[in-house]
């Protein structure tokens, strides 16, 4: 979209966009302010903070930072050995990882089958999709837990991913209308050199979504690596850093400055996906967008 | 084999190559959908109808029956969570969404500072719920400084909420939650908002801001209407979730949904957290019932909602 001449503007406009200014200011304000609170709160001792939550820390502890992976220490539900920071940080990423793959390739690999192929039953399909995404099921949960618990999925790392896979969502929303968009002259051509289509889908085909990809694995990734409520109920043994934020406040007594070093650890927790998210901005706004729902 | 044959008769080489290679491709998603949407929903069904032997019974209707005329197995009137349930979503989809429709809008005319701002507004989401909620709850606690800052400016605050903290009042919990999810949603769909604003024709602009049309005029006779399918799909999403979504409250509650908080969302998934804990589990009957309940709720109104949605998708000119 064109970015606005503010200097050519006139008068009118130029009220309107220096009031969305000043309004855009304040959000930003309200939304950077608990981050920011976090932050000091987590250089303060705990009587500091106990005392006088808003003011600055008399003494600026940057231990805390370091201590988060000594001291930081969450408590099972199932009581046992406290997890440490660095087993919930590599639970955290792997579970991102295998998560973020499985889903992504589920949803791809369906997509690309259905925004490319008329084959018997794909409009059966894709009805199926929209049935699913559109249709609201209310209280699965526990039948999904049975069944999770029946197939020895609960706490099992080499199988709950298959949990995870489904390719029927909303990724499937956008890479079917990116595949769509890809023009088929590439594949055709590839066709006539000879190409089978596993060549084509791997060779022609996915370098031209990768942008697409890429954009909807961040989407999936912030909120993998913030998801709480899903290790809560499957995989309460192998706790995610958002887990064991939510069990520390039941540990902290086992820490000393434990509210100090729990806002660190929420500091430090936050900052790989603001940091990716700063990064490939552009990626994800350029790349992420669905068209209508027909079905 | 009657269809293979048919494929065979049907369908040149090439295309039943085509056709294989298709099958193979949606083979594991298929299966997957097969087991754990399908049959999990097929499941949930049944359990509705079981008792804790397998048996055939409907007294888990009779509990859900309870719990919205008076109260169900955990104390909590489903009635009253769902009205706060739709609340919630109201403001979220009545109030919200037009504003992050505003909000993309200006943000994707590249307004000063548009880069920082994009960052900024996605700190929530980033931070998580968890995190993000953890610390909305020290500050409006009891010492945090929002709480503190209400009573240096001499409002009336009930007792409970100067001993314990806006979220552990009845007069207060309620209205806190509603301002944080109005605060947390003004952020929602941004990114596939842009994705859609972005593609819009540069020339259409152009053209109008040669004819002399306004800011205003640009986004409603412009903008919007072109990225309209994309605004139907979110809200055709958006509907799904009217009564699903438990908007942290299980968090800002410490899993109690105490104090006239609870929602239905919020119900549902501690129903399930219980049956995982198997701590105060009301069983396999009673959620999957109260699902099918909501469920046949929900769906008229989906599918009217869904109905006209498309009918103003078709009817827009762009």
């Amino acid at each position: 979209m064109t970015p606005l001449k503010f200097r050519k503007q006139p008068i009118s406009v130029k009220i309107i966009y220096v009031a969305f200014f000043v309004a855009f200011l304040i959000f930003a304000a309200v939304y950077i302010y608990p981050l920011l609170w976090a932050f000091i709160n987590s250089l303060k001792s705990m009587k500091e903070y106990a005392t006088d939550s808003l003011a600055m820390p008399s003494t600026w502890r940057w231990r805390h930072y370091f201590e988060v992976f000594t001291e930081f220490q969450a408590v099972p539900l199932s009581g046992g050995e406290p997890f440490r920071y660095m087993d919930m940080l590599f639970n955290s990423l792997w579970i991102l990882v295998v998560k973020v793959f499985v889903n992504v390739a589920s949803s791809m690999l369906l997509a690309y089958a259905l925004a490319r192929f008329r084959f018997p039953g794909s409009k059966f399909l894709y009805a199926m999709v929209i049935f699913a995404n559109t249709i609201p099921i209310i209280g699965a949960g526990p039948a999904a837990y049975r069944l999770a618990m029946n197939l020895g999925m609960v706490n099992n790392p080499m199988t709950i991913w298959l949990m995870w896979a489904g390719g029927f969502d909303f990724a499937f929303i956008v890479l079917y209308g990116y595949f769509k968009g890809v023009s088929p002259s590439y594949s055709e051509s590839a066709k006539i050199d000879g190409a089978n289509n596993w060549t084509i889908f791997i060779k022609v085909i996915l370098p031209q979504v990768t942008p697409c990809l890429a954009a909807i694995a961040i989407t999936q990734a912030t909120g993998v690596w913030n998801d709480y409520s899903t290790p809560m109920i499957y995989m309460r043994d192998y706790p995610n850093l958002a887990y064991g934020m939510y069990l520390f406040k039941d540990s902290s007594f086992l820490v000393k400055d434990s509210m100090p070093i729990y806002f660190a650890a929420a500091v430090i927790s936050c900052m790989p996906v603001i940091i990716l998210y700063t990064c490939s901005q552009n990626l994800i706004l350029n790349n992420m967008t669905t068209g209508g729902l027909k079905g | 084999m009657k269809l293979f044959d048919n494929i065979k008769k049907n369908y040149s080489r090439l295309e039943r190559r085509d056709f294989l290679f298709a099958y193979l491709i949606v083979l594991f998603p298929v299966l997957q959908f097969l087991i754990f949407w399908f049959y999990v929903n097929i499941s949930s069904i049944g359990l509705a109808f079981q008792d804790a032997t397998g048996g055939l019974t409907f007294k888990n209707f009779e509990m859900v029956w309870k719990g919205f005329t008076d109260k169900d197995m955990l104390g909590v009137n489903l009635l009253d969570s769902l009205g706060r349930s739709f609340l919630l979503w109201i403001i979220g989809e009545g109030v919200l969404f037009p504003i992050t429709l505003i909000t993309t809008y200006v943000l994707t005319k590249k307004i000063a500072g548009h880069y920082v701002f994009r960052i900024i507004y996605y700190v929530p989401g980033l931070m998580g719920s968890i995190i993000w909620t953890l610390l909305i709850k020290e500050m409006v606690g009891y010492s945090g400084p929002i709480t503190k800052l209400l009573v240096g400016m001499n409002v009336n605050l009930p007792t409970a909420v100067t001993k314990n903290g806006l979220l552990r009042s009845e007069d207060t919990a309620f209205v806190t939650l509603i301002l944080v999810r109005s605060v947390m949603g003004v952020v929602g769909n941004n990114a596939v908002l842009t994705g859609a604003y972005t593609r819009v024709p540069d020339e259409l602009f152009e053209s109008a801001e040669l004819d002399g049309a306004g800011f205003f005029t640009q986004m409603f006779g412009i903008a919007i209407p072109c990225i309209w399918s994309t605004i139907c799909t979110l809200l055709t999403f958006a509907l799904c979730s009217v009564f699903t979504c438990d908007y942290n409250v299980w968090l800002f509650t410490d899993g109690t949904g105490g104090y006239g908080t609870s929602t239905i969302g919020f119900q549902l998934y501690n129903l399930t957290y219980r049956l995982s804990t198997g701590i105060g589990s009301t069983g396999y009957g009673y959620p999957a019932a109260l699902g099918v309940v909501l469920t046949v709720m929900t769906l008229p109104v989906v599918l009217v909602g869904k109905h006209l949605l498309e009918k103003a998708s078709e009817n827009v000119e762009v």
